[in-house]
């Protein structure tokens, strides 16, 4: 980009990746939003939302439904986009770097390269490295979040179990990362050579991890958010924010919640705040548990 | 003997808070500052000075909105001796007028008298960072690392306002990437000003380890205790 040249100094490397990630820094102590269309989109503006993730079905529906789960119509992007003000985000495969040239294409602010969707390949992550567009990934460990990193995402999010409503799965992977986290830090330098071949991390990573106490990104909750106590609980045990998929829409009055939900992670250590936003939301969304999960959960627990 | 310590609130609501938070830190001994994070208006009403954080305009003025913040941050901010700097979304929250507003607008805190273009780089894809001169700050001649991200600009200042200084401008740009005004090849582009109590910035100087704009509010929340 010719305009890299302001004021006399050439742009850096580094400073290339800072932008990715400072995008993600403006997005701290706030409440992303899944969404399938621009009137969703609205809602969430209406109610706080620091971002919208656009996708063509919440993950709620995609376990519902099954068969495979693809990049959104970028048709229904561009409305989105359209509709808003605040950042967009959106989801592509593992894998399928395709989709998220389309993405790139579309200007979309962040792609989510997530395992909600079908994967398109089993063994390679996109070369994150490779897009000015930054890119947000899931994950259950810090050795996972590490190589997420190494290629280039410049935010991370726990995995969570996206379209349960259930928190559990979130809250094991924040307190598995966590305690990592501080495992590591206790670690002497040899000992940190070792574990990071363990954790199959990149060392100078892990290193830069200890150093500064946290992941060198910011780091999101996900997956199973359904409640504002849930979005407080993942912020008292350390997020710097929130995602909150089918847990809106799929809920009896989703402008409510949204707002309660935003409410919530702001002040997360008041609970008069919290007890104040939790009173009559309606029901909170339907846990789905189908026969194929429980198959998962026993034999696959794929990365 | 040690002064009374300087209170300093970050509005802590949404965004970037812990950055200005950790680089006051930094300054922390050297001034000696009381930093204070700003969630409730019992919290706004000690503070001396209030950095407002870049993040989401729209989500900053619906929370403080739902938390019954806003007409004590207005009232703070138009107070002349409370010092207050926005930076990024605080610039959006703290002035009078703007445009590529969200639909239906959103809730402005109206003290500082500009009109702000929002997102006027376009989106991510537009972000970047450079060099600014600065001449307000300590060691002038030293340009100042500045990150924009997704970030608004001055559009103009209101031309009954006596009192705002510009004290950064944005210089040859590409004319094209600019969004809120006609913009001409070669033509400066307002990045930071001040206007008595306030001072806006476009940029993000809480990204970068250059603490001179910290020090600079600093100072003048020194000057008015």
């Amino acid at each position: 980009m010719a305009s890299n040249l302001v004021n006399g100094k050439v742009e850096q490397a580094t400073d290339a990746f800072s932008i990715k990630a400072g995008l993600a820094q403006m997005l701290k102590g706030g409440v992303i939003m899944d969404v399938v269309n621009a009137e969703q989109a609205r809602i969430a503006e209406e109610a706080g939302a620091c971002a919208v993730m656009a996708l063509e079905r919440v993950p709620a529906d995609i376990r519902k439904d099954g068969g495979v789960a693809r990049m959104s119509d970028p048709q229904m992007i561009k409305e989105i986009q359209a509709a808003v003000t605040i950042p967009v985000m959106a989801k592509v495969r593992i894998g399928h770097f395709v989709e998220a040239q389309i993405l790139e294409h579309l200007e979309i602010d962040y792609i989510d390269e997530s395992e909600v969707l079908t994967p398109a390949d089993e063994s390679h992550h996109i070369n994150k490295n490779n897009f000015k567009v930054p890119f947000v990934c899931g994950c259950k460990n810090l050795g996972e979040a590490l190589r997420r990193i190494n290629e280039g995402a410049a935010m991370i999010r726990t995995k969570g179990e996206a379209g349960t409503g259930n928190v559990v799965e979130a809250v094991r992977h924040a307190r598995t990362l966590f305690s990592e986290i501080r495992k590591a830090k206790a670690l002497s330098e040899e000992e940190l050579y070792t574990y990071a071949k363990e954790i199959q991390a990149p060392y100078h990573l892990l290193k830069e991890t200890v150093r500064l106490g946290r992941l060198p990104v910011v780091n999101f909750a996900a997956g199973g958010v359904a409640t504002p106590a849930d979005a407080a609980l993942m912020m008292q045990l350390g997020m710097d924010g929130v995602f909150v998929g089918s847990g809106i829409f799929k809920s009896g009055d989703p402008a409510k919640r949204a707002r309660a939900i935003v409410q919530a992670v702001t002040h997360y250590k008041d609970p008069k705040v919290l007890c104040a936003v939790s009173e009559n939301l309606g029901e909170a969304m339907v846990v789905i548990q189908t026969f194929l999960d429980v198959v998962k959960k026993f034999f696959c627990r794929l990365e | 003997m040690k002064s009374h310590p300087l209170k300093i609130g970050i509005l802590s609501i949404q965004g970037a808070f812990l950055e200005h938070i950790n680089v006051l830190t930094g300054l922390s001994d050297e001034y000696n500052l009381n930093i204070i994070e700003v969630k409730t208006s019992q919290q706004l009403h000690h503070v001396d000075g209030l950095i407002l954080p870049g993040g989401e305009s729209t989500t900053m003025a619906l929370i403080a909105k739902t938390s019954d913040l806003f007409d004590e941050l207005v009232k703070f901010v138009h107070n002349p001796n409370k010092i207050v700097w926005g930076t990024c979304a605080g610039l959006i929250f703290l002035s009078s007028e703007i445009s590529y507003a969200k639909i239906g607008g959103q809730d402005l805190l109206k003290a500082l008298k500009v009109k702000v273009s929002r997102n006027a780089f376009g989106k991510q894809l537009g972000s970047f960072s450079t060099q600014l001169k600065v001449p307000c700050l300590l060691e002038p001649e030293k340009y100042f690392p500045a990150v924009f991200i997704r970030a608004p600009i001055v559009e103009s200042i209101d031309e009954n306002s006596k009192t705002i200084e510009v004290l950064a401008y944005l210089e040859n740009l590409d004319a094209k990437r600019v969004r809120g005004i006609n913009h001409v090849e070669g033509e400066k582009i307002i990045v930071a000003v001040r206007q008595d109590n306030i001072i806006a910035t476009s940029f993000h100087p809480e990204l970068t380890r250059d603490d001179r704009f910290h020090r600079f509010f600093l100072e003048l929340v020194k000057e008015k205790v």
